[in-house]
Parts: C-alpha cells; sequence; structure tokens
C-alpha cells in the first residue's frame, strides 16, 4: 500500500468510527430501556450519512492549511502543484459521499435485517 | 449537498413536533381509529408514523416536490400544497430579485460615493442616515411606509393582490399594473438592503485606499475617478461579495415579513397562514423551496467572487 | 553683468526648487509641524540624499513634492520645478477652502506633473502594486494616462523599460504576489522611469531587501544615472550606506527641520552639526573595524509641542545656555554647505561620559551549548494533509547539520540573508523546535543536559528552561500589551518559581530594569508597553531575559526594528551585559556590520549549512567563502569612495527544498565547477577558522584568472 492510500484511510477512519458508535451506544438503550430500534436507529444512521457527504463536499481537508504552510516556508507552488491539491480533494469529497452511501446502506440493513434475527 | 442536509434538518424540526396525524386526530371531534387511517391516507407519507419507510419516502417526495395536500381545504383554489406554492412563488422571486439586484446596484456605488466623501460633514450625515436604516427592522419600516404611503396618503394600494399572470404572463398593462402594487414593499427591502451594501463598500473602500499602492497610482497620475472605480473598488468588493451571501438569506426573510405587511400573496403570506393554522404540509414545503432560493443565489456568489480576486484561487 | 549671467545660468539650472516650505497637520491632538522651513534646490542631473531618522520627515518632502499630501495638511511656501510654481501657499487648504472649479484646475495641474516629471519609488515595493493587475497592465497604464502612443508603441517601450531595469519580459503577465521582494522593487523602478521623468524620487527603495539585493538595485540606480535614463534623482532613506552611494548633495533632516545640506564628501568628512556628528558616529560599518559605536540617547521632540530653542537641544552634547532660548539660524560654512548650529565650524571632537562599555570580557574555556550534527527539517508530508495534498517532496532543510559551540562569556553571531535558516537554528536551540536529529548539549549550573535526553517534567528540563532566554525581533509584538512592565519582567520569575517573596521580586525587577539601563526603575513599573517607546520596549524586553541570570541569551536581529540612532546603544547595552555578567549570547542579525561590531565569533550560513565560521575578525578581514566575500562586499559602507562593483554573486537565495546535491551554494557561485554539482564539498580548516568549499583559495583566483 502506497502513502497517498494510507492518508486516505486515516481520513475515512473518523467516519467509520462514528458509525460504530452510533449503531453501538444505542444497543443498551434496545437492550434494557423501551427503546424502538428498528424504527429510529436506521433513521439516525441514514441523516448522519448525509452529514457526513455534506462534511465531505464542505470541509477542504486542511488543504487550506496546507497552502499557508506552503506559504510560510517559501516553497513554490505553481499552478500544476495546485491541481494535484484540487484533484486529491475531489477524491477525498467522492470518498466522503461513498461513506455517506455505506452509512444508507447499514441503515437498510438494520431496518431489513433486524426483524430477522 | 446542502440540499439534503436542509431535508434533514426540516426532518428532525418537524418531527419534534410528532405525528401530525396524531395532532390532526386529536382535534377532530370523533376520535376514532378509522378516522386517523383516514387522515393519514390523506396527508400521504409525508406525515405518517417515525419509521425507516416513511423517512425515505419523505426524502423522495420532497425531492420530486410532492408535498402532499393541503390540510385545511384549498388555499386560493389550490388543493395541493405544490400547487399553491407554484401560485405564491412568483411574488416572492419578483420581490427577492429585483430587492437583491437593485440594492447592489445602489447600495455599491452608493458605497464608492461615500468614500469620495472622506472627512466631509456630509459624509457623515450619509453614514448615520444608512446605520439607522440598516439597523432598523424589516417590520417596523414596512408598516411605518404602509400605514403612511397607502394608509394616510392612498398614493399605492391598501392591498398588495393582483393576479399573477401579470408575472407569469407579462402584457403591458399586467407588468404596469404588477409595478404598482409591488413597488412599496420592494422600496422596504431595497432601501435597508443598500443600506447595508452602502455601509460595507464604504468600509472597504476606506481601507483599501490607506494602502500603499493607491498612492502609487496616485502619484502616477491617475485621475482621480479611476483610481476609485478601477483601484479601488475591484479591490474592495471582495469583503462585500462575501457579505453578499449572507445577506440573500436576511433579505429572503425580509421578503417574506414584508409580504405579510404589504398582503402580496406571495410565499410569506403563505407560510404566515399555514403557521397560524398549523397547516404543516404547506409550512414544510414552503420552507423547503425559500431554502432552494437562498441556496441557489448562494452559488451564484461563489461565481462572482473567483472573477473578482485573481488571488482566490489558492 | 557677470553676476547676471551667473544667475540666469543657475535659474536655468535648477530642476526644483522648494522654498521656505512647511507643512502641517491638523489632528485631534492639535497641529502635528511636520516640515519647518525646507529650502532647497535640485540641479539638473544632480543626486540629492535626504537623511533622516523616523519621524523626521522625510516622507512628508517627498509627498508633498508630488503633491500627494493629504487633506488635513496646511501647506506653506512653494514647490518651483522648472521655472513653474505648481505648489504654493494656499493650494491646500490652509485656512481657505478652494472652490469645485480651482481645485480641478489644480489637480490636473499636478497630475500633467506626476510621473512624468516627477515620479516616484515608493517604500515597500511589496505593497506598490495594485494585487488584482498584471505588473505589465499597471506599466501600461501610465503611458495610455499620459501619451497618445498606439497600443504597439506601448508595449515596444514597455519591454525597452522592463529590460532597462534589469527584468526578464516573464514579468509582464505576472500578478505582483508572484514575484521576489527583489524583483517588484525592480519593477517599481521600471514603472518609474517609464515616461523618461526629469526627477525620480526614491523613499527608501533598499528597505526590507536583503544586503545582496540591495547592493544590486544600488549598482542598477548607479548604472541607470551613469546612461542618463535617470536624469536628477532624490533619494531618501534613513541608511547612511545607500545615500552615499548614489547622492552628489545630502540634506540632513531631523523632526522636519534641515539640520545640515552639503555635498556628501562634506557632509561624511567635514560635518558641522551635532546631530550628524552622532547619528554619523551611531553606523556600526565594516570599515571602521571594531571602532566603538555611539548611540544619541533621548528620543525626537513631541511634533504638536515643538519645545522653545534649539530642536536638538535636549540629545545634544554641546549644547550651551543659549540653545535652550533661541532656535540657531544657518550658519554657512562655505557655498553650498551649511548647518543650523550655534557651533557650526566650532565643533571640537567631544566624547559622551560614561556610556563606556564596563571592563573587558572573559571568555572561559568551558562550554555553554555545542551543538553536533544539528539537523532540523519540516517535513510537511508529515502532517495529514500534507501527505494528502503534496506530490512531491516537501521538506524544508531549515537547519542541516550544524556544529556550533558558544563559550562562557562569549557572543556568537550569527549572519545569513533571509531564508538562510538563522531564526530556525535559533529556535532550535533555544527548545521551541524540536530537532530532527542530532544532539544539543548545554552546561548550566556545573551540569551537562542534553536535549533528547531530558524528559518535560524533570529537574533538568527546568534548569534548561531557565538559563535560556530569548529577545525576539520585534519589540512591538513581543510585549503583552494587556500587561504593565512589572509584570512582564516578574514573569519569568513566577513561572520558575525562584521566588513567593513579594519584596524580593519587586528587588529582582528593579535590578534588572537598573541593569537594561531604565532608570529609575519606579518610573516604569506601572507603565504598559504602547507608553514606551521602540527602544525602550527592547530594553524591556531584554530586562525579562535577563531577570532569572540566565547563561544563555539569544537574540533573534533584536536591532532591526530600532531607530539608527537607538542602535548604537543598545547594542553597547549587550556587550556591557555580557562583560557585567559573562553571558553567553547568540546574535542573529542579517546585517553583517553590528555582528562585526557585537561579536567574538561569526558563524555564516546559507540554505541551513554553516559555509564559514571563525573570529570575527578573520571573517571581515579575510573572508574565504565565495558567500562570505559576497555578503561582505555588499554592505555599503558610509563612505563616498565605497564601490561594490560587481558582487560575484549569482541571483537571489533560493529556498531550501529542492537544495542542490552538492554544494548548497552551487546555483549562485560564480566560480561552480562540474564537481561542485553533485559532491559535497568537503571543510577546508587553518586553525579556528574554517570554511565550507571543493577549493582552496590559491584555487579560487586561479578559476577567477580563468574566467576573465
Amino acid at each position: 500500500m502506497n502513502d497517498i492510500n494510507r492518508t486516505r484511510i486515516k481520513y475515512v477512519v473518523f467516519p467509520i468510527i462514528a458509525l460504530l458508535i452510533i449503531i453501538a451506544t444505542s444497543i443498551p438503550l434496545y437492550l434494557f430501556f423501551h427503546f424502538n430500534y428498528r424504527v429510529y436507529i436506521p433513521i439516525i444512521v441514514f441523516m448522519s450519512g448525509i452529514i457526513i457527504m455534506f462534511i465531505g463536499a464542505w470541509w477542504d481537508f486542511g488543504a487550506k492549511k496546507f497552502i499557508s504552510d506552503v506559504f510560510k516556508t517559501h516553497m513554490e507552488l505553481n499552478e500544476d502543484d495546485l491541481e494535484y491539491v484540487y484533484k486529491q480533494q475531489f477524491i477525498m469529497m467522492l470518498i466522503y459521499i461513498g461513506i455517506g452511501f455505506l452509512y444508507f446502506l447499514i441503515a437498510f440493513i438494520i431496518y431489513l435485517v433486524l426483524p430477522l434475527l | 449537498m446542502l440540499v439534503l442536509f436542509v431535508l434533514v434538518i426540516l426532518y428532525v424540526m418537524f418531527r419534534l413536533l410528532g405525528n401530525p396525524a396524531i395532532l390532526i386526530f386529536y382535534s377532530t371531534k370523533h376520535h376514532t381509529a378509522s378516522e386517523l387511517k383516514i387522515i393519514e391516507a390523506e396527508l400521504g407519507p409525508l406525515a405518517g408514523p417515525i419509521s425507516f419507510p416513511n423517512f425515505i419516502y419523505y426524502f423522495k417526495d420532497m425531492l420530486t416536490f410532492h408535498f402532499g395536500d393541503s390540510l385545511f381545504g384549498a388555499i386560493d383554489g389550490h388543493q395541493t400544497v405544490i400547487g399553491a406554492i407554484d401560485a405564491a412563488l412568483p411574488y416572492t422571486l419578483m420581490l427577492f430579485g429585483i430587492a437583491a439586484v437593485v440594492g447592489f446596484i445602489i447600495g455599491l456605488p452608493a458605497g464608492i460615493f461615500t468614500s469620495f466623501l472622506r472627512g466631509k460633514k456630509s459624509e457623515k450625515a450619509v453614514i448615520t442616515a444608512a446605520t439607522l436604516l440598516n439597523s432598523i427592522p424589516f417590520f417596523v419600516l414596512a408598516i411605518i411606509v404602509y400605514i403612511y404611503v397607502a394608509g394616510y396618503y392612498h398614493i399605492f394600494p391598501l392591498r398588495g393582490t393582483f393576479p399573477v399572470t401579470d408575472l407569469t404572463k407579462p402584457t403591458i398593462a399586467g407588468v404596469e399594473n404588477a409595478f404598482y402594487h409591488l413597488l412599496m414593499p420592494i422600496l422596504v427591502l431595497v432601501a435597508i438592503e443598500a443600506m447595508g451594501h452602502l455601509l460595507t463598500m464604504r468600509a472597504a473602500m476606506v481601507s483599501v485606499l490607506g494602502e500603499d499602492f493607491i498612492t502609487t497610482a496616485r502619484a502616477k497620475g491617475v485621475p482621480e475617478k479611476d483610481i476609485m472605480l478601477h483601484h479601488a473598488a475591484r479591490n474592495a468588493m471582495v469583503p462585500v461579495s462575501t457579505r453578499m451571501a449572507l445577506e440573500f438569506a436576511f433579505l429572503m426573510s425580509g421578503a417574506v415579513i414584508v409580504e405579510v405587511i404589504f398582503t402580496v400573496p406571495g410565499m410569506g403570506t403563505l407560510l404566515y397562514d399555514s403557521t397560524i393554522k398549523d397547516n404543516i404540509t404547506v409550512a414544510e414545503g414552503g420552507l423547503f423551496i425559500i431554502s432552494l432560493v437562498v441556496i441557489f443565489a448562494y452559488s451564484l456568489v461563489d461565481f462572482i467572487h473567483a472573477w473578482i480576486d485573481p488571488r482566490i484561487k489558492v | 553683468m557677470i553676476e547676471t549671467v551667473e544667475n540666469k545660468s543657475n535659474i536655468e539650472n535648477e530642476m526644483l526648487n522648494v522654498k521656505n516650505f512647511y507643512v502641517n497637520f491638523e489632528t485631534y491632538d492639535g497641529i502635528v509641524h511636520a516640515l519647518d522651513d525646507i529650502n532647497f534646490t535640485l540641479k539638473n542631473n544632480e543626486v540629492l540624499g535626504i537623511l533622516g531618522e523616523s519621524g523626521s520627515g522625510k516622507t512628508t518632502l517627498a509627498t508633498a513634492i508630488m503633491g500627494l499630501l493629504p487633506e488635513n495638511a496646511g501647506v506653506k511656501g512653494s514647490i518651483t520645478l522648472n521655472g513653474k510654481t505648481y505648489l504654493r501657499e494656499n493650494d491646500f487648504n490652509s485656512g481657505k477652502k478652494l472652490n469645485r472649479k480651482q481645485l480641478k484646475i489644480l489637480d490636473q495641474n499636478l497630475r500633467n506633473i506626476r510621473w512624468k516629471d516627477i515620479s516616484i519609488v515608493f517604500q515597500g515595493a511589496m505593497n506598490s502594486f495594485n494585487p488584482v493587475y498584471t505588473i505589465g497592465k499597471q506599466i501600461r497604464e501610465v503611458y495610455k494616462l499620459h501619451t497618445d502612443l498606439s497600443d504597439n508603441e506601448i508595449e515596444e517601450k514597455l519591454l525597452k523599460t522592463i529590460r532597462y531595469a534589469g527584468l526578464n519580459k516573464m514579468v509582464i503577465n505576472a500578478h505582483p504576489h508572484e514575484l521576489s521582494g527583489g524583483m517588484k522593487q525592480r519593477a517599481v523602478i521600471a514603472m518609474a522611469l517609464a515616461l523618461d521623468p526629469e526627477i525620480v524620487i526614491a523613499d527608501e527603495p533598499t528597505t526590507g531587501l536583503d544586503v545582496i539585493t540591495q547592493a544590486e538595485i544600488i549598482n542598477q540606480l548607479k548604472a541607470l544615472k551613469k546612461q542618463g535614463k535617470i536624469k536628477s534623482m532624490i533619494i531618501i532613506s534613513h541608511d547612511i550606506g545607500v545615500i552615499s552611494q548614489l547622492a552628489d548633495h545630502i540634506m540632513v533632516l531631523y523632526a522636519g527641520k534641515i539640520m545640515e545640506y552639503g555635498t556628501s564628501r562634506d557632509i561624511y568628512l567635514n560635518s558641522q552639526n551635532p546631530y550628524t556628528v552622532e547619528l554619523l558616529k551611531s553606523y556600526p560599518s565594516i570599515k571602521n573595524a571594531k571602532k566603538h559605536v555611539e548611540g544619541i540617547p533621548g528620543t525626537l521632540p513631541d511634533p504638536i509641542n515643538i519645545p522653545e530653542g534649539c530642536i536638538f537641544y535636549e540629545r545634544c552634547i554641546y549644547h550651551d545656555a543659549i540653545c535652550k532660548q533661541k532656535e540657531p539660524d544657518i550658519t554657512y560654512i562655505n557655498n553650498e554647505h551649511y548647518s543650523r548650529c550655534y557651533f557650526a565650524s566650532k565643533l571640537t571632537e567631544k566624547e559622551r561620559v560614561n556610556t563606556d562599555i564596563d571592563g573587558e570580557p572573559i571568555i572561559g574555556t568551558e562550554k555553554k551549548v555545542e551543538t553536533k550534527d544539528l539537523v532540523t527539517y519540516f517535513d510537511l508530508k508529515k502532517s495529514m494533509a500534507g501527505s494528502l495534498f503534496s506530490n512531491k517532496e516537501r521538506v524544508v532543510r531549515a537547519v542541516d547539520d550544524i556544529n556550533i559551540e558558544i563559550n562562557r562569556g562569549e557572543i556568537l553571531g550569527i549572519v545569513g540573508e533571509s531564508g538562510s535558516g538563522k531564526t530556525t537554528l535559533a529556535r532550535t536551540i533555544i527548545g521551541l523546535i524540536k530537532p530532527t536529529a542530532g544532539e544539543i548539549i548545554y552546561n548550566f549550573e556545573n551540569t551537562n543536559i542534553n536535549i533528547n535526553k531530558i524528559k518535560q517534567r524533570s529537574k533538568e528540563y527546568s534548569v534548561f528552561r531557565k538559563n535560556t532566554q530569548m529577545i525576539f525581533q520585534d519589540p512591538y509584538d513581543a510585549l503583552n500589551p494587556k500587561m504593565t512592565v512589572y509584570d512582564i519582567v516578574a514573569e519569568p520569575i513566577i513561572a520558575h518559581r525562584s521566588t513567593n517573596n513579594p519584596g524580593e521580586m519587586l528587588n529582582m525587577v528593579k535590578s534588572t530594569l537598573k541593569e537594561v539601563n531604565l532608570t529609575p526603575p519606579e518610573n516604569y513599573l506601572e507603565r504598559f508597553p504602547h507608553e514606551l517607546s521602540g527602544g525602550e520596549r527592547q530594553r524591556v524586553a531584554t530586562a525579562r531575559a535577563l531577570v532569572l541570570n540566565s547563561e544563555l541569551i539569544v537574540a533573534d536581529e533584536p536591532t532591526s526594528m530600532l531607530d539608527v540612532s537607538l542602535r548604537a546603544g543598545f547594542m553597547n547595552l549587550i556587550k556591557n551585559l555580557r562583560n557585567k555578567n559573562n553571558l553567553s549570547i547568540l546574535y542573529i542579525s542579517h546585517d553583517i556590520a553590528s555582528v562585526y561590531y557585537l561579536s567574538d565569533k561569526i558563524f555564516v550560513m546559507y540554505l541551513g549549512v554553516g559555509v564559514e565560521y571563525g573570529d570575527s575578525k578573520d571573517i571581515v578581514n579575510n573572508p574565504l567563502h565565495p558567500y562570505t566575500k559576497a555578503l561582505i562586499k555588499a554592505v555599503p559602507s558610509p563612505t563616498p569612495d565605497w564601490n561594490p562593483g560587481n558582487i560575484d554573486i549569482i541571483g537571489e537565495i533560493g529556498n531550501s527544498i529542492n537544495v542542490p546535491k552538492g554544494c548548497r551554494f552551487y546555483d549562485r557561485c560564480i566560480y561552480k565547477q562540474g564537481k561542485c554539482k553533485n559532491e559535497k564539498p568537503p571543510v577546508q580548516k587553518t586553525g579556528t577558522h574554517w570554511y565550507l568549499c571543493h577549493f582552496t583559495q590559491d584555487e579560487l583566483d586561479n578559476i577567477k584568472q580563468y574566467m576573465k
């Protein structure tokens, strides 16, 4: 695995952990209290998916800070480098949207599979 | 993306009220189970019980503009929510669009002009007036204007209602009629909007005029007029165009309020009525459409921004 | 008969005549007297230098000549260009308002003069260009405004002027933020020369540039003057070296008044005004060896309430009773030389008392700090965003393999252009930045401390922190504006829990303030930084560094923000403190003359590596590395005879990312050979003096001969 993929995975870790937390923290509620897991959790997960997509579209993944660092250290930054930054940003955005879809999928799975258990 | 985000917020907001069908159910005279079923059927998936399929249906329906029926009978002859919005939206778009453009056209040059007056007494007068106007809430100014211009002197009509065809299928007489009815609300919006632009533009101009390159331009013998228009104004536009995006949301809320006061049958009146009457479906659809308009206006600003300042790319 | 002929030729020869010129600014606090009774003439083909510290009114004079005074300015007197008076009393609002039409005519007149007859190079080229337009567009604008040339002709002329200023034509389509400082300054000069103006005013044309770039700009201006591209010129600067290079006549301004006027030779060698004499004495120079320099204590008089009598009275060592009562008139020494002083032509050398350096330095043999192969890299790829967005290496080799040592009581000076990594080295040594590799070993309170091995909470760490203190470059930013002087100086005491006794703390603060010559200390304790002058602030910052009796002080360009007359005083203070307390000091500056004055050893840095090290006398008098040679050659010396000629260096300092594989200096070296490119140069050593190069001095000389 090369460098850049490793970094991308680092960025992906955060939303995945968020997903696991959402799913896991409500399990005790479901087990010990009156909480309709099947009704609420898919909706919450689905909404979170949308929010993750939203973050992916609006967050610059630290590009601004990176560019200001580049300027601060008097490094050169030409058009190609900027292109590259934009491209990487776009790829990250697509990845986040993909994760959003993963949320949707999980939501459907919870809704459809839970009654079978 | 922003659209989906708005949908999530709307869902959470309206669902915190509980199941709308049940709310309505309790307000009816006959509390029977069959009655509840009937109401739910009438509301469609928009207002069913909270469940995952319902949520998905909600998304689908919202994105395809199926907002369901109005809860309490037809509004101006429109049974469906989308029909009512369809009838009201042109008024609001007209009001909002004209006010935004005219406010911009008046506010920016006025701001530049005010920066010409540096240090004079007239500058203080302009700034005081602009600050006063800018800080008056829309409804206060609207009511004052309404009482004087329409109520006491009858220069403009008391009721802002006019046929929507004047806007959708314009004829000369129709546009004239629309103009006659809409002038007052537009003026109120423009007055406040333009003053905001004026103040921001002036502040930006003053800070740009202090920069060294302006002195250089002056030393180059560039006429004062050109310095203002070419060298300073373009640099000063950057903060103004940033502010413009924020201003849209503010202006939209203003348009909604002003419509109610001048009884223009636009989105504002529609929203106001539906909120008063707990007409949830109409409120939901109306809010969604207004958000769409503002989001669209936002994205326009980004394009303007990139054109003004080449450094923005970085 | 003869007299009239002479008069006439004089008038014909006159380019610019400023007569009985006064400028006042109306402010809320009162009337600021910016310029007071200015009289001078600028002849054809003459270069006039205006010398003055900040607050002397020199920039106001430049803007007044351009007719660019702000609206709250009141003007008396007149300015005449080529026999035509274009600016006279009442033109600006001195009481009487002009009507619209008059204003328009005045504006029209001034606009025709601006740039076509008089053009100006403003201070700070960084901001002289409009950031949203290209350089080409802004120069073209000048032609479009003042000439009727067609587009093609303009294009041709544009290319020509750009070339005159030593730029290549790529610049035309560049936006200002894409150019380096030196290139921008050249572009500004190109723009100033675009219309072949009669007079060019250069207001601090080299401030903010590196020494080498500065020397190149001066050379360029000189060449342009020689070619006749620049006809007459007024050069304004606080730096006597810069002025001496270009000016025929020099005018010394102090608090808005002309103190002295004369040919540059007269001013330098036969100065007849106490202010000029003192000012000249406060410049450390390479030529004057380590001769004692002396600052001028005190500050400029308040421009709102100018005191009776001589304006320099309070700071003057020659002053007499009469100076306090009545302002001195101008005394002519000869035809072209006058001075505003009662004692002009009677000045006798007089040394200030009580500011002598106390005692001799005792340089010990124990090392206070030693770095072993110290390396500090900034790797942008290390951060998450960095590794995502960089498609290539993004490592700044700020400090690369540095070995230095500072003995007890020694001052080590580090010299280099900006971007050479000196500040990073200082911050690494003080522990503000973690080194990437290598070791720093301190010896404080008789314990050896290795920075890599100590932990944040250990006792050694607090000893290390207590004994290393820093004085920052900008005295305006380094002091918290919300704290009093007492709080600022007492802060390290509290942080290190040196004492809990308030009385003792107060005594410590007082004695430290006394040590940095802020006397009496009681007057300063309760004041806030904004109530102090720049020199006083820097002294407070120094007091803060000294209050714990630290053994190592790092001073990062402490004098660069101070006025010339205060610099010398501050440098003497540092010397004094060193001698008294046996401090070890790491002194960083881009100004090789001040480093030479202050330090015992000099370390020259270039792109993160040390290229030369040795005794300061050795380094300055016998530089061995090509870079050091260029640096020393580039320093303008305050004598009119200095000629840098060729400074033997190519281009501007690069960046520390794509450093050459072999010798770091490869890209700029004029001696470079094939093997320099790929092989790392060895250290050539004679005694304690070493330099980093493939060649011995004889070999370098041979290469130079061969090139010719």
